[in-house]
């Protein structure tokens, strides 16, 4: 591979810290991206339109999303994106996607939310990639179906041992928590922005 | 300057035009160790900015500029990296997205598989000699099934159209859930005008295109997520310059096993075989995933690559660290 001389290399320097101090400005890395926002939206609300809204999260809401969720965001989640969908010009719905952490690896998650009587609740979560061995369980409407009407008051602990209200995918224990911390996590930052 | 000038006038009118604006960037320091050198260098530098148009109920267009700020990668290897800058437009729910601009052209695993950020790179550069060309094109989700069309003008990226060449790729990919796998099949064709290089001449390969040719390719590729283990598999088979000439194949076999979120092992095998000789590579290694931040990612590769050409036959290795830095 051929180098650069000494004089262009310096001045490429010089261009990568402005470019990157330019990035630091706004930028996140965590973002997880929506993968088929065609056939979700066909899913779960039947039809319909969307748009996506970056949303950056401030020093003061950062510490209201941590409080209500009982542990810290990670350091580079500054950013939370959302997609309002339509039908026609009447807004019936929301869309969140979120990359939980599952056993091994990141599990992605795409959320939809309603509005409810006492705020707003899940209409269905689904797992769009991840690297887990259970797969098929942790999809399964079984699983999934039971964070189905969930609003920011219920409990979230998944367990398959009881001690839970909700039962985990089987031979995926840990995932199955992930998934409902994420979608946890996102409908409190969902409620947290005023629900936009 | 006048480069820097455009780039200024590029920022100030997606800025203006656009309902949101996101910015990022990434690093690329990487150490080398061979049997002839050890280097440390920043490989690469790349601020990204992401725009995008909305209406009141839908997104109308996004736009993507990723700018080489910095590092050593020039010529060739720099235009097959960076480069990208694009608009697209969907037309809407179930309906194709209309892609133009400077993009990834869509064979293979290249479609999916964003390997500008990885050490080990498919056959793309020795296939069809670009990662990136200008064009136009349609992408979108029918069901289950992805699809891709992009006709280019085969010259590469930064470069202008200067032959009556073009290039037409097309790729059809079905993906499904079968037991505990998650399974993508790819199928692609390509034909069209590319820049060529004799197997026994790849070493010019970063100084860049001296000659054109026509080049037919059909290619087979596999993605499974299976559980901890991910498969990504290529196979292309094709023609160089006439569909009566002597047939050109690759092949491109990786593995990836997540023993924890944040260590995973590769291991990958390629080959590409042509008149006149093949080249294999053959790499392993070890990822590190840092918990709780996407920020960064550390990448390790040990290497052998073999090359039996007229000139003789070569047995090279090479150990290598990458940092991976994202903003």
């Amino acid at each position: 591979m051929r180098t650069t001389g000494s004089s262009s290399l310096s001045w490429s320097f010089a261009y990568s810290v402005i470019g990157l101090l330019l990035a630091a400005s706004a930028a996140s890395a965590s973002l997880c991206v929506w993968r088929q926002p065609d056939a979700d939206i066909a899913g779960i609300f039947g039809s319909g339109s969307y748009k996506t809204v970056f949303t950056d999260i401030s020093d003061s809401l950062n510490l209201k999303i941590e409080k209500r969720l009982g542990f810290p965001l990670d350091p580079d989640e500054t950013q939370f994106k959302y997609f309002p969908v339509f039908r026609g010009t009447k807004r019936i719905g929301t869309v969140m996607t979120h990359a939980g952490k599952g056993q091994f690896g990141a599990i992605e998650i795409v959320t939809a939310v309603v509005s409810g009587d006492s705020g707003p609740v899940i209409k269905e979560v689904r797992v769009q990639r991840d690297r887990e061995k259970a797969k098929a369980a942790l999809r399964s409407k079984e699983f999934l179906g039971q964070l189905k009407g969930m609003s920011v008051n219920d409990e979230f602990l998944i367990s398959n041992d009881g001690s839970g209200l909700r039962t985990a995918a089987p031979g995926a224990e840990k995932a199955s928590q992930a998934i409902a911390t994420a979608a946890r996590k996102l409908l409190i930052v969902y409620d947290e922005l005023g629900r936009p | 300057m006048k480069k820097i000038s455009l780039l200024v006038a590029a920022l100030a009118a997606i800025t203006l035009a656009s309902t949101s604006l996101k910015l990022g960037g990434a690093i690329y320091p990487r150490y080398a160790l061979s049997d002839k050198q050890s280097t440390f260098e920043l490989m690469g530098a790349e601020a990204t900015i992401q725009s995008q148009v909305t209406s009141e109920t839908r997104d109308i267009m996004y736009a993507a500029l990723q700018v080489y700020t910095g590092g050593v990668m020039s010529g060739w290897f720099k235009g097959i990296h960076f480069g990208e800058a694009y608009a697209m437009f969907p037309l809407g729910l179930s309906l194709p997205t209309i892609k133009v601009g400077q993009a990834v052209v869509p064979f293979g695993l290249l479609e999916t598989y964003d390997i500008h950020t990885q050490i080990v790179q498919t056959t793309y550069a020795r296939s069809l000699g670009l990662r990136l060309d200008p064009g136009l094109g349609l992408t979108g989700v029918l069901g289950r099934t992805g699809y891709a069309l992009w006709l280019s003008n085969g010259n590469g990226p930064d470069r202008m159209d200067n032959d009556k060449g073009k290039v037409v790729t097309a790729r059809v990919a079905p993906r499904f859930l079968l037991g505990n796998a998650d399974l993508t099949f790819g199928l692609s064709g390509l034909c069209g005008s590319l820049p060529y290089w004799s197997i026994d001449s790849l070493a010019n390969f970063p100084k860049g295109p001296q000659s054109y040719a026509v080049k037919y390719r059909l290619g087979l590729d596999n993605t499974a997520d299976w559980g901890p283990l991910t498969l990504r598999l290529e196979g292309v088979a094709g023609k160089d310059s006439a569909l009566s000439g002597a047939t050109v194949f690759g092949y491109y076999a990786e593995a990836r096993y997540a023993f924890v979120s944040w260590l995973e092992a590769l291991a990958k095998y390629d080959g590409w075989h042509a008149n006149g000789g093949q080249l294999n590579n053959l790499s392993t290694g070890l990822n590190f995933y840092p918990p709780n931040t996407s920020a960064f990612e550390i990448q390790t590769t040990y290497q052998i690559d073999l090359s039996k050409t007229a000139a003789g036959n070569e047995n090279n290795w090479k150990f290598i660290t990458q940092l991976v830095v994202r903003i």
